[in-house]
C-alpha cells in the first residue's frame, strides 16, 4: 500500500498488492492501483486544523458558524410592535401600541371576505360611507395563500383609482383621514363604473385587487371611515 | 384651604388599535378581534430602520437601494408621529386652567393627520400608518415585482417614494422599517 502524503493530511491509495481483495472506493480502498488524487503539478500542499471547540459549550459556536447563523430573519407581530426577529431575538422593532385610527360620530367600517379563483379580479365593494361621500380613513388588507405556494406565487395586485397596479403579499394597510360630509384626505371607494348605456367594462374607480397566480387566495378587507 | 380640583381622566374614545398580535377594534372597554396577525411570519433577508423628522412644508424620498434586490423592498412599514397633547391625561378634557399646570392642548386636530406619499408620480395620503409589501420576483410575471427603492442615479431608476408634509405649523416625525 502506498502512502501520498501531502503536507499534514495522508492519503491512501490502493496498491497492485492489495488489487483483488479491495473495495470500489478509490480513495481508501485497497483493490486498485489508482492513487487517491492526482497530485497534478502541486503536489504539496498544507492543511490546517483549528480547535474549535475546547469543550460542550464550544460546540454552539461551531452550530452557529455552520447551522444557527443562516436561520432566517422574520418581521412578524407580536407584543404590540412590529418586530424584526432572528431565532429567539428581537432584532429590532416599530411599536404600535400607539396607533389609534378614531371611531367618530360619522364613522363607519365594513370588513369584506373574497375568495379569488386564479387569474381573476374583484371590485372593492365601496360600501356605505355616505357621511364622508365615498372616502375611507383606514383599509386593512390580508391575504391567506394556498399553503404549497411558494414564496414568488404569494402575491396578488391592487389598482386605485385606475392607476398603475401595485402589488401586495399577505398584508397591507393604508390610512389617511375623513371629514364629515367633505371629500378629504383619504381614499375614495367608490367604484366610478361608467352610467354608459351597454357599458360592460371594468370600473375604473375604488379599489381592485388581482390574483394572478394558479391558486385560490383568500383576502379579507376592512374598511373604515 | 383651596385645593386643587381632582380631574378625572374622560372616558377612552373608541377606535382602531393593535393589541398583542391582533388589530381590531377597541369600543366601550371591549376589544373586538378582526385581524389575528400571530401567524404573519414575513421572511426577509436584511432590514434597514429609520427615523426621520420631517419639518414642515419639506419632502424627503425614501431610498434604500443597498439592502434592495434591483432596487425592490417586500416589505415598507410606516408610521407617522403628529404633536401630541402636552398632558394626554387632559386630553379631550374641558377643564380650566390650573396654575402650575401645563396648558393642555389636543395636540394636532384629527383631521390634520394625514401627509402626502408618492409613489411613480401618484400621490397618495397617509394617515397614521402604512404597510405595503410585495415579492421582488414574482413567477407569475417576466418583470420585476416588488417596490421599487432605488435611488434615481443608480442602475435601476424611477424608484423611491417621497413624504411631504404639507402643514405649516407643525413637523412630523416618521418611523420607517424596510426590509428585502
Amino acid at each position: 500500500m502506498v502512502n501520498i502524503t501531502g503536507g499534514d493530511l495522508d492519503i491512501y491509495g490502493g496498491d497492485s498488492g492489495g488489487g483483488s481483495t479491495g473495495s470500489n472506493n478509490p480513495f481508501f480502498g485497497l483493490g486498485t492501483a489508482k492513487v487517491g488524487l492526482d497530485p497534478g503539478l502541486t503536489a504539496s500542499f498544507e492543511t490546517q486544523y483549528t480547535l474549535v471547540a475546547l469543550n460542550e459549550a464550544g460546540l454552539n459556536r461551531v452550530n452557529l458558524t455552520f447551522s444557527d447563523f443562516n436561520d432566517p430573519h422574520y418581521v412578524s407581530f407580536y407584543n404590540t410592535s412590529m418586530n424584526v426577529s432572528w431565532q429567539a431575538e428581537t432584532l429590532d422593532k416599530l411599536n404600535l401600541s400607539d396607533f389609534f385610527y378614531p371611531v367618530q360620530s360619522f364613522s363607519g367600517y365594513q370588513m369584506q371576505t373574497f375568495v379569488m379563483s386564479p387569474n381573476t379580479s374583484i371590485n372593492l365593494d365601496q360600501g356605505d360611507f355616505d357621511t364622508t361621500l365615498g372616502e375611507i380613513g383606514l383599509l386593512v388588507a390580508r391575504a391567506q395563500f394556498y399553503a404549497d405556494a411558494t414564496e414568488n406565487q404569494r402575491m396578488l395586485y391592487w389598482q386605485y383609482g385606475g392607476s398603475d397596479r401595485y402589488i401586495m403579499a399577505d398584508f397591507m394597510m393604508l390610512s389617511g383621514q375623513v371629514k364629515n360630509g367633505q371629500v378629504w384626505k383619504g381614499w375614495q371607494t367608490s367604484n366610478d363604473v361608467s352610467s354608459e348605456i351597454g357599458y360592460t367594462g371594468a370600473a375604473t374607480g375604488g379599489f381592485i385587487f388581482s390574483n394572478p397566480t394558479e391558486y385560490q387566495v383568500k383576502l379579507m378587507v376592512l374598511t373604515a371611515s | 384651604m383651596a385645593t386643587r380640583p381632582i380631574i378625572c381622566p374622560p372616558i377612552p374614545a373608541n377606535g382602531w388599535i393593535f393589541f398583542k398580535s391582533n388589530f381590531g377594534l377597541e369600543e366601550d372597554y371591549a376589544n373586538t378581534t378582526f385581524f389575528n396577525l400571530k401567524d404573519l411570519n414575513f421572511g426577509v433577508v436584511s432590514y434597514s430602520r429609520l427615523r426621520i423628522t420631517l419639518k414642515r412644508t419639506k419632502s424627503i424620498k425614501l431610498s434604500q437601494t443597498d439592502i434592495a434586490t434591483e432596487g425592490f423592498v417586500r416589505w415598507i412599514a410606516v408610521k407617522v408621529q403628529y404633536p401630541a397633547p402636552k398632558n394626554p391625561i387632559l386630553y379631550a378634557a374641558q377643564t380650566p386652567i390650573i396654575p402650575g399646570v401645563p396648558t393642555p392642548t389636543n395636540g394636532t386636530p384629527q383631521i390634520q393627520k394625514y401627509i402626502y406619499w408618492t409613489y411613480r408620480g401618484n400621490t397618495y395620503n397617509l394617515g397614521d400608518m402604512m404597510v405595503l409589501t410585495g415579492n421582488p420576483l414574482g413567477s407569475t410575471d417576466s418583470e420585476v415585482t416588488g417596490w421599487n427603492l432605488s435611488q434615481d442615479n443608480f442602475l435601476y431608476s424611477d424608484g423611491g417614494i417621497i413624504f411631504q408634509n404639507p402643514h405649516t405649523d407643525f413637523d412630523v416625525k416618521l418611523e420607517v422599517l424596510v426590509a428585502k
